[in-house]
């Protein structure tokens, strides 16, 4: 009958991103005087970069990275990591009251669940077996408190990560147990009634050996929310709870992680031709994760690194329709069609980091995934039908290999490939080359090209319902592709500013999109369109006398359909970010103030959402007590309103109204 | 501040060694005549990496006093309030020992290897992270006091 939405899977590894970015921090910006000004807590969480190991300062590095911190984090007030990453040059994010999708460099497609975006967490993936999905909002499976930082690296990322490294990498750095060294308690409540409580403990023994728990409860009653296409309000049905619960232990060359995650979200847009404003109405996601990875030094120059990790994950979602069958008693006036999905997925990745050549870095390795028991159900429950009832299973093997190389002081060349056979598709190569010239000691240009792909999650290959408007699959469905050209420059003004400007061009081929056969009266997933986004970017960071810090960033860009030469959905053609931080009266406050504004998009419905500027304000007392650091935010400070283009399945809405004015107050205690 | 898209997770070994002695300072009381000067005269051997870096904290206050950097090479011993041994400096600290004993003095230890029983405060590098043991006993001796804030932070307390 109804169908639902869409999320998938392949394997990975993270490692240009840990040479890269782990290493972001070696720059030029971490002056000894901003580490002076560090409390000792703070200290404690930074670590000491080792001369043994390679360094590569974030200008060398084959990308233009953004990174955010947990100092960030909390002085902007981000609750989610789709707050973080919205934060970030070049990306938005929207919403349509059950997931939070990203947006990167103008492309954002309503309804896609993230899956062509790689999300890792410490370097393991987490786009699930199902619909490939990269969760970034209060599905998000960790609390933000958790997180030490993110780094999100832009443009085709397949050459290391294989399948999903779409248009972008995001890797969240989780904290240690040395992070908290003791226990801490947050409490946060927020408007629509909203209420936040976590507790983690961590510790370090004498000989090293971390260890870090903490458990998360969050809870929304969400608003009543009027939609303009029904004319009506849905009332108590934007509900959003979550709990978590994280577990990590790290030694000297071994981690290991647990991660549970259980989100259930009430559905008030009536998406996929529900019955307006029915209670029931409901979407679950669940996950379980651990991972292990071992790393040694095996001589001075090469390096081991094993890892291993499983996820499962369930979902079920509920969709409520009026019911037209024979009458019974009671009375009924509607039903409810429930979608039921679950996958496992285990892999595993060798890896070796070789500086045995002068002037030569090589990173080489091997994964391999296997996603199982692949389940999707759909049914009525009362009385029971069954629409769907499939269970597959695949694997992917990946081989890849890069180098680094020095050619002199001021040209590098960054190469790199990736091989992945993967069961039911041809085999895919996808390299990816960036050259960094350094004129001078603070400029850097790059010049960066790469190929992705995405193979098709589960969703879109076996998603298949006998009913007329139901689904059928596609035999011809193949992976959809992209080719990414970037330059970059980016140039150090000062000890404390820099800049960075970015001119890219993204092109997308084999797009799987929905289509419909009139015949069959069937939809079906097919590569039927391409997208080509030209742009260019520029971000200024500065970090001013007096403890302040700026940040302005702008996108100009244009993404079109290559047929039709259209301008794409949920395509803002520009975008701008202010962030702005200072101290207010000494160390006991600070002011974070956040400025994102974007232009109009289109919707799915030819129709147009306009475009709107947002302000956030924190305001943090980190000292307010012993022990207590406390914060103030207001969201959406002065109430515009604005709303997301929403996703077919919404229809008859072409747009979700977004969040007002609200607050949240948040309380660390330290014991 | 740390607020910025670029801050360090991670940091030059001496650069946060300095950072941390800076805190260290900061969490330290000295006995009411303990601070004769009006700088507060961090002592340690000229030359060395962790003496460039030091100098980052030279001007900033602690105290109520302006922190000044010394080399231990030309300054009496019993001039400095803080006194920073490093591995090359074994032969001289040998021969400081005896006249700093009893006096007032911070004594920091950046070489693990050096008998901790001697020094208030012993830094030493663990898993890629600063990590610091203190010896609150020798402190006491001559009735100085580390903060809770501090003791709670390392790694061990003698």
């Amino acid at each position: 009958m109804c169908q639902y939405n869409n999320k998938n899977t392949k394997f990975t590894l993270q490692l240009y991103l840990l040479a890269a970015t782990a290493t972001f921090s070696t720059q030029a910006f971490t002056s000894v005087s901003n580490l002076t000004e560090l409390s000792i807590e703070q200290l404690a969480g930074i670590e000491v970069e080792s001369a043994s190991r390679y360094k590569q300062p974030a200008i060398d590095a084959p990308a233009s990275v953004s990174v955010v911190d947990a100092e960030e984090i909390r002085t902007f007030g981000y609750r989610t990591l789709g707050d973080i990453l919205s934060s970030m040059r070049g990306i938005y994010t929207s919403y349509d009251r059950y997931v939070r999708y990203v947006g990167t460099r103008g492309f954002s497609r309503a309804g896609d669940y993230n899956t062509r975006i790689l999300l890792l967490i410490d370097g393991v993936r987490q786009n699930d077996s199902l619909y490939s999905q990269a969760m970034i909002g209060t599905e998000f499976p960790i609390d933000i408190d958790l997180i030490a930082r993110v780094e999100f690296v832009p443009g085709a990322g397949s050459s290391v990560y294989g399948s999903n490294a779409f248009f972008g990498v995001i890797n969240v750095i989780t904290k240690n147990g040395n992070d908290f060294r003791g226990t801490e308690t947050a409490a946060a409540v927020g408007s629509y009634k909203t209420s936040k409580l976590r507790v983690t403990h961590g510790t370090t023994s004498d000989s090293g050996v971390e260890w870090l728990v903490s458990g998360s409860s969050f809870k929304q009653r969400g608003q009543d929310l009027f939609f303009p296409a029904y004319n009506d309000t849905a009332r108590n049905l934007d509900s959003d709870q979550s709990d978590s619960v994280f577990a990590k232990m790290r030694t000297e060359n071994l981690s290991l992680g647990m991660m549970l995650s259980l989100r259930t979200k009430d559905n008030p847009t009536a998406s996929f031709q529900q019955q307006f404003g029915a209670q029931g109405s409901k979407s679950t996601d669940e996950q379980a994760a651990i991972n292990a990875e071992y790393r040694k030094a095996l001589s001075d120059v090469l390096s081991l690194k094993v890892s291993a990790y499983a996820q499962k994950y369930r979902y079920q979602g509920d969709f409520i329709y009026p019911y037209s069958g024979p009458i019974t008693l009671p009375l009924r006036t509607s039903f409810t069609n429930r979608d039921q999905s679950e996958g496992s997925m285990l892999g595993g990745e060798l890896q070796f980091i070789s500086t045995h050549f002068q002037n030569h870095r090589i990173v080489f390795g091997a994964d391999y995934r296997k996603d199982t028991g692949v389940k999707q159900k759909n049914f009525d429950i009362q009385p029971y039908v069954s629409y769907l009832d499939s269970k597959v299973s695949g694997s992917t093997n990946g081989f890849y290999v890069q180098d680094e190389i020095a050619l002199g002081e001021k040209l590098l060349i960054n190469a790199g490939v990736r091989y992945d056979l993967i069961s039911g598709f041809p085999s895919a190569t996808n390299p990816r080359i960036g050259l960094v010239f350094k004129p001078q000691a603070q400029t850097a240009i790059k010049l960066i090209y790469g190929t992705a792909y995405r193979v098709p999650n589960a969703y879109e290959q076996h998603y298949e319902t006998a009913t007329a408007g139901g689904y059928m699959t596609n035999s011809n469905l193949k992976p959809e592709k992209i080719r990414s050209r970037e330059l970059v420059i980016e140039h150090a003004l000062s000890n404390s500013q820099r800049i960075v400007a970015s001119v890219y061009q993204n092109d997308v081929r084999n797009l799987i999109s929905q289509s419909y056969d009139s015949v069959a009266d069937r939809f079906f997933f097919d590569n039927i369109s391409g997208v080509r986004v030209r742009g260019i970017e520029a971000e200024w960071i500065g970090r001013l006398n007096g403890g302040i810090m700026a940040r302005l960033s702008a996108n100009f860009q244009h993404a079109e359909d290559t047929a039709s030469r259209q301008t794409i959905p949920n395509s803002p053609a520009r975008l701008f970010k202010a962030h702005l931080s200072a101290p207010l009266w000494r160390d006991q406050l600070r002011a974070g103030l956040e400025i994102q504004g974007m232009s109009r998009r289109k919707t799915d419905f030819n129709t147009e959402t306009p475009g709107f500027a947002i302000t956030n304000l924190t305001l943090r007392a980190p000292n307010f007590a012993q022990n207590t650091d406390i914060s103030a935010s207001i969201y959406n400070l002065f109430d515009h309103q604005f709303a997301d283009p929403a996703g077919t399945e919404q229809a008859p809405n072409d747009r979700i109204a977004q969040n007002g004015r609200n607050f949240q107050l948040k309380l660390n205690y330290r014991f | 501040m740390t607020t910025c898209a670029f801050s360090a997770q991670k940091a030059p070994e001496h650069d946060l060694k300095a950072a941390y002695i800076y805190n260290f300072i900061q969490f330290t009381e000295w006995p009411e005549d303990g601070l004769k000067s009006s700088t507060l005269n961090v002592c340690a051997s000229a030359g060395t990496v962790l003496y460039v870096a030091l100098q980052a904290i030279v001007g900033k206050t602690s105290h109520n006093r302006t922190i000044a950097l010394k080399s231990l090479q030309t300054t009496p011993a019993t001039d400095c309030n803080v006194l920073i041994a490093e591995k090359s400096d074994r032969e001289l600290y040998s021969q400081i020992r005896p006249k700093i004993a009893n006096l007032p003095i911070l004594t920091i230890s950046d070489d693990a290897e050096l008998t901790t029983g001697d020094f208030m405060i012993t830094i030493a590098i663990l898993n890629e992270r600063i990590r610091f043991v203190i010896n609150s006993t020798r402190a006491l001796e001559v009735k100085m006091v580390f903060s809770s804030r501090l003791l709670r932070l390392a790694a061990k307390v003698l």
